[in-house]
């Protein structure tokens, strides 16, 4: 872990409290990484490991109960909420669910324009300017900015969502399984996106989702979470190919290859394993 | 008549914060807490609603101890009735002292009449309770077999209902009343025009002075609850399990008579718990209408002469009334729906 | 596959959808609906005549006698609505009247409005503490017997109506508040929501910019139903002469009048009475259309569209010799869904298809391909509005689409059951498991009650489920998903079927709880020889459990063939591109290859081949004529591709 990174996470824990009598809930459990710039570290986990709460906390819509949260030197874990805003063009968010993510009642352009409302000195047209170089860069056509979410697909939509996320110039983006309620060919379109404007722009991001091979295809590094702690963590080639932690492993054979040949050869090589303990 | 708003109100929350029941915990006590729950809740219920009216009450520009003895009377008897009636302390002690006695049944004196409040109410509960009853039990007849049937048939009988619903809500009950009285009154003198038979006078003549006022008390009723019996029917007919359930071979009688209707009765008891409080509020204007000598009457009467005491006591009354709905609604809940709070 | 190289531009552009921009503009939906520019009609007419009726004849108001030598008139030229017991003209007075109710109205309802509709908001959207605090208040008010309290306030102040109809709004108040509370909560959970909180916005412009309008349909229904009730409450007060002072005239009042002459003149009730229904029934009516207007789009339509009847049906069974061994053929069976207007849909264009007995066969594709409709059209379990326009499904040698009702109903759990994608919606919440199960077995054997539950705790363990006896007492929504589906399996396994659909069974879990329910799957289908159509988009999944594969693409079969071959040697070009933007096929390469654009909707697709507008092969005879028919490339391999040959070794 680099002393600069872009975002440090050290010993991160997200407790909810209980309601009512009793001792709360810990979804996350002293969890530390890095996010250098330019990089993209994914975290796999199934539901409950905690992964989508930990970058809900460095977004502040999750309680930081133990630990800090550095990004671009500032703490998090005690902003206040004018600084948040500040920081709110630097770091941004695309969430999985492209229908419930974009306001049925406002066009596309006030949507992509929120992000732009603590920009400073922005005249009108320079605002209009950079919503449609981010409809550009989201390969969405200029007219969308005078339509409706309605009008447009799961996939368009989570175009315009980056578009969003992208517009205010952040260095980080929080993917929360952006590509999960996708299909097939649409979440390939959307992932070779993500990677064309990192590339573009140096962006870094954490990319969420509970798709192993999908975090391995668009990341650096990969943490495996379990139960709200890291269980493994290495470079991502790594990780998929040689996992140390059985959970990993576990992860790794209980996804099914589209490849009949190789998936009967693991069954077997399973059932095997199983007869055998 | 205010809960008229429960038309086409499709996302109420059910009774909200009432019930937090863990859901492993065995049956029994849930109910207990159920009943405790709401009977802690409904004492400061009726706290506030007597408070309010007796600090209202004490507002007025009135005094109820000049309007009892008339204007010539003496000075000296007027101070003594007025110490008589607690009317020189403060407010907060006529009302402890008033609660305290209410809770030993004492309600105090009418000022109009002379005599005891709660004997007043007494004489006059069996009417109302006759009149709310026997509307409760017709609407819920009628509204749930309209409402099941309209949506497991579907066409045209769904369209029936929803039109009849309708023009039910928009008919003002004083009007019907009106208008029954006419024509199965006056015009074919079938039935009568107004009065009321005790039933341990005459069981006949009691059920024949209830018809008119049970049809126009329950016509808003029927509206309201063969509609919402629909609405509910209609989702839970269309939703995923029901479909499962069915191609998975389980029959249509079953799947209309008991796996939809339980879950629809989770709508259906909120409307009946909104209506039988409006039947409730509905007794005082058809009471004036047919002439019945009930509580709703008594408390416009009351109302009208200024007579405090006794709107008091029918606040109180009618408080109590709307705790025990309550009660039955929250019971209800917790047979119908084992996530009651669950969240 | 343009994809790979091409510019991000124009592989959106081509997906902006063919419907005309359709602006949620609320005013105009609901202008368009006839009904409620009538009823927005009378109410502002209603409101002139308020306003202007007192102008021209003031002397209403306090008119104490009319034309004493002309009372209760019936209808003429001169009296419109006649005249009542004491001379004075009915339609003047109506007219009036409207004055004094419409002032009512507005009084309650500016009441309930100002005091309900932020508490609701700051209820829903702060939540917590505050939102108990609300709540505990709103709950103790709206269950004030209202009338009786309307009565103290009059008891207090005779005679008056601002008294009764403030009352009356505080009163209403609380329910208002409640159902926009109940209106924020889903809309506060909303990701647009939490991105505009990320963007740095604050909470007062989240509220005014993204709830409110939200939630503006459900406070302008609850608005015309609250005048309503309003205007209902006020006719029965002044019905008793407690808020309206005689002379004025007031609707309530004069039906007061009306029944107590009713002996003498019938008449006098019906113009207030039908005045107060009217109006009662515009608003009311007004509240309907706003709410129609409202969830209009996403709503289904409520009344079930009647079934026709199979082109091809006739009277009475066809039974035919089963050929090919085959338990179930599909043959060229056409989906339709009605739409709100009527209009059918077809979703589903001439599939063709069989399986075999003991065989398991995958349904794959994207979503919107017809993949669920086909399966559930086996069953004759579509969604309301879904019905089979023609076509054959021949189960055993039985034309399903023939039979009739009751003998279908005979088929569903016994020889065809079904299991969903979604465990924890595909059982009933109302009731426990036990229970569940129990009805389903005894509906298909007739048990004894006993005998049921062994039967039932029998299933619970031949899916593998831990300590069924507590499993039996259980609410569904006490289960995990991996529970909750082992119990949807077991009530599917309970009629032995003989062909098992299973409709993405395992897209709502997590891979490790996948794996266990693949592996169960396939057990139990092996153990019991039955046939299984499993439909999923997972390529894993195919791999893992299919014998043979069926491709769908926008309504069609594009590609069927034995598993190894369609994964080594796929044919079709969607097939080659979506087994290719699998990340698990595609591991070390920078972009993985996509298809441009995105499935278009029912109703929609191309001419000629349905995947040409995304192909990189299309030529232009793909957009000739039909779609290309599905021919034999291999054996048990077929293809719906006019260039299959061609492109055979090309791989994307």
């Amino acid at each position: 872990m680099s002393e600069h990174a872009l975002l440090q996470v050290r010993d991160l824990t997200v407790t909810y409290p209980a309601r009512g009598r009793g001792d709360g809930f810990t979804a996350v459990r002293d969890v530390s990484f890095d996010v250098p710039s330019n990089t993209t570290v994914g975290l796999v986990g199934e539901s409950g490991s905690g992964k989508s709460t930990i970058g809900r906390a460095i977004l502040g819509m999750s309680p930081i109960s133990v630990g800090s949260v550095t990004f671009g030197g500032r703490e998090l874990a005690a902003i206040t909420s004018r600084d948040r805003r500040a920081l709110s063009s630097e770091l941004q968010v695309i969430f999985q669910d492209p229908y419930g993510s974009l306001n049925p009642t406002r066009t596309i352009g006030q949507t992509i324009a929120e992000s732009l409302r603590h920009v400073a000195d922005l005249s009108a047209s320079e605002r209009a300017d950079r919503i449609e170089e981010a409809l550009d860069q989201v390969g969405m056509p200029r007219s969308a900015a005078a339509r409706y979410p309605g009008n447009f697909s799961g996939g368009q939509r989570q175009r315009i969502a980056i578009a969003r996320a992208i517009i205010g110039r952040p260095r980080l983006i929080i993917c929360d399984e952006p590509t999960s309620a996708l299909d097939l060919s649409v979440q390939a379109q959307v992932l070779n996106l993500l990677m064309d404007l990192q590339e573009e722009l140096g962006l870094s991001y954490l990319f969420v989702s509970h798709d192993l091979a999908v975090v391995r295809h668009v990341s650096d590094e990969i943490l495996v979470l379990l139960r709200g702690s890291i269980v493994e963590r290495g470079q991502s080639a790594r990780v998929y190919d040689n996992p140390e932690h059985p959970y990993t492993r576990a992860l790794l054979d209980a996804a099914p290859v589209p490849d009949p040949a190789r998936q009967r050869l693991r069954r077997l090589a399973r059932s095997a394993a199983a007869a055998t303990t | 008549m205010i809960e008229t708003t429960s038309v086409g109100e499709k996302t109420a929350a059910p009774q909200g914060s009432a019930l937090q029941r863990s859901p492993r915990k065995p049956r029994l006590p849930g109910v207990v807490a159920v009943l405790i729950r709401r009977l802690l809740w409904a004492i400061p219920l009726i706290l506030v609603v007597t408070a309010f009216s007796f600090v209202l009450v004490s507002l007025t520009p009135g005094d109820p101890a000049r309007e009892m003895l008339g204007i010539d009377a003496s000075e000296e008897a007027y101070l003594a009735l007025r110490s008589q009636l607690g009317l020189d302390r403060p407010v907060w002690e006529q009302y402890i002292s008033w609660l305290l006695n209410a809770l030993q049944g004492n309600l105090g004196t009418s000022i109009y009449t002379g005599g005891s409040v709660s004997e007043a109410i007494a004489a006059r509960m069996p009417v109302t309770i006759s009149l709310v009853v026997a509307s409760l039990l017709l609407s819920l007849i009628i509204g749930m077999i309209v409402g099941v049937y309209s949506a497991a048939r579907g066409g045209w009988s769904g369209k029936l209902v929803d039109s009849l619903a309708l023009v039910g809500f928009a008919l003002p009950t004083v009007w019907v009343g009106a208008l029954l009285i006419g024509l199965f009154a006056v015009r074919f003198r079938w039935l009568p025009a107004s009065g009321y038979v005790p039933f341990a006078e005459d069981p006949m003549a009691w059920l024949l002075c209830l018809v008119l006022p049970v049809t126009a008390l329950a016509t808003h009723a029927v509206a309201a609850i063969s509609k919402q019996t629909r609405e509910a029917m209609l989702d839970v007919l269309g939703s995923e399990h029901i479909r499962m359930a069915r191609a998975n071979g389980v029959g249509e009688v079953s799947l209309v008579l008991r796996h939809s209707l339980k879950n629809a009765g989770l709508r259906i008891s909120t409307v009946l718990g909104l209506q039988a409080i409006g039947l409730l509020g509905g007794t005082v204007l058809v009471e004036s209408v047919f002439g019945l000598p009930g509580l709703g009457g008594l408390a416009v009467e009351a109302s009208r002469r200024h007579d405090l005491p006794v709107i008091q006591g029918i606040v109180l009354v009618f408080t109590v009334f709307v705790v025990l709905i309550n009660v039955a609604i929250d019971l209800a809940y917790s047979w119908l729906n084992p996530r009651v709070s669950a969240r | 596959m343009t994809a790979t190289k091409s510019s991000r531009k124009e592989s959106a552009a081509a997906e902006v959808s063919p419907h005309a921009a359709q602006s949620p503009r609320f005013l105009r939906r609901l202008l368009k609906r006839g009904l409620a520019r009538v009823c927005l009609a009378y109410i502002l007419l209603l409101v002139i005549v308020a306003i202007v009726a007192p102008m021209i004849w003031p002397e209403v108001l306090t008119e104490r006698t009319g034309d004493l030598a002309d009372v209760n008139q019936l209808p003429s030229l001169q009296h419109l609505l006649g005249t009542d017991s004491l001379g004075r003209d009915v339609f003047q007075r109506i007219l009036v009247g409207a004055q004094i109710t419409l002032i009512g109205v507005a009084q309650a309802l500016a009441v309930a409005l100002v005091l309900g509709v932020p508490l609701g908001l700051i209820a829903g959207y702060v939540g917590g503490r505050t939102d108990r605090v609300i709540s505990w208040i709103a709950d103790l008010l709206f269950a004030l017997p209202g009338i009786i309290i309307i009565l103290v306030v009059l008891a207090v102040f005779p005679l008056s109506m601002t008294a009764a109809m403030v009352t009356l709004g505080v009163l209403v108040a609380p329910g208002l508040a409640r159902i926009v509370r109940s209106a924020v909560l889903p809309v506060k959970e909303e990701l647009y929501v939490s991105a505009a909180r990320v963007s740095g916005l604050g909470d007062a412009y989240i509220i005014t910019q993204h709830v409110l309008p939200r939630v503006a349909g459900p406070i302008i229904v609850q608005a015309s139903l609250i005048s309503a009730a309003a205007l209902i409450s006020q006719t029965g007060l002044a019905f008793l002469g407690l808020i309206v002072e005689a002379p004025a005239p007031s609707w309530g009042g004069m039906i007061a009048e009306g029944l107590q002459n009713l002996l003498v003149d019938p008449w006098l009730i019906w113009p207030p009475g039908v005045a107060v229904t009217l109006t009662t029934l515009a608003l009311g009516l007004l509240g309907d259309s706003v709410r129609d207007a409202t969830t209009e789009g996403w709503a289904g339509s409520s009344t079930k569209a009647k079934k026709p009847r199979s082109r091809r049906a006739q009277e009475g069974l066809e039974v035919e010799p089963a050929d090919r061994n085959a338990l179930l053929r599909v043959e060229d069976v056409n989906v339709e869904f009605r739409r709100p207007d009527g209009r059918p849909v077809r979703v589903v264009d001439s599939v063709t298809f069989h399986v075999g007995r003991g065989e398991t066969v995958g349904l794959v594709g994207e979503s919107g391909c017809g993949k669920t409709a086909t399966a559930m059209s086996i069953i004759g379990a579509l969604p309301s509005g879904g019905y089979v326009e023609s076509g054959r499904i021949v189960f055993d040698g039985v034309n399903l689409l023939d039979l009739d009702a009751r003998i279908m109903r005979a088929y569903r759990g016994k020889e065809i059951a079904v299991i969903s994608q979604e465990p924890s919606v595909s059982l009933n919440p109302g009731f426990r498991v036990g229970w569940q199960l129990a009805e389903v077995v005894r509906n298909h054997t007739g048990l004894s009650r006993r005998a049921a539950k062994a039967r039932v705790l029998q299933l619970l363990q031949q899916v593998e489920l831990r300590d069924p006896e507590q499993v039996l007492r259980r609410y569904p929504h006490e289960l995990s998903g991996g529970m909750a589906q082992r119990v949807v399996i077991a009530r599917a396994l309970a009629g032995e079927p003989r062909l098992l659909i299973a409709d993405e069974p395992t897209t709502a879990l997590d891979v490790t709880i996948q794996a266990e329910i693949l592996n169960l799957l396939r057990r139990l289908v092996a153990e019991r020889g039955m046939s299984m159509i499993l439909i999923t988009h997972d390529w894993g999944v195919v791999a893992d459990v299919c014998d043979r594969a069926i491709v769908m693409y926008a309504g069609e079969v594009v590609e069927r063939g034995v598993i190894d071959e369609l994964f080594a040697a796929p044919l079709h070009p969607y097939t080659k591109g979506l087994l290719a933007s699998d990340p698990h096929r595609s591991i070390g390469e920078h972009r993985l290859i996509s298809i441009a654009g995105s499935v278009p909707p029912p109703g929609s697709w191309p001419s000629g081949c349905h995947f040409r507008t995304r192909c990189a092969f299309a030529v232009e005879a793909c957009a000739e004529g039909e779609s290309p028919a599905l021919r034999q490339v291999e054996v048990a391999h077929d293809v719906r591709c006019i260039r299959a040959d061609e492109l055979e070794d090309h791989n994307v």
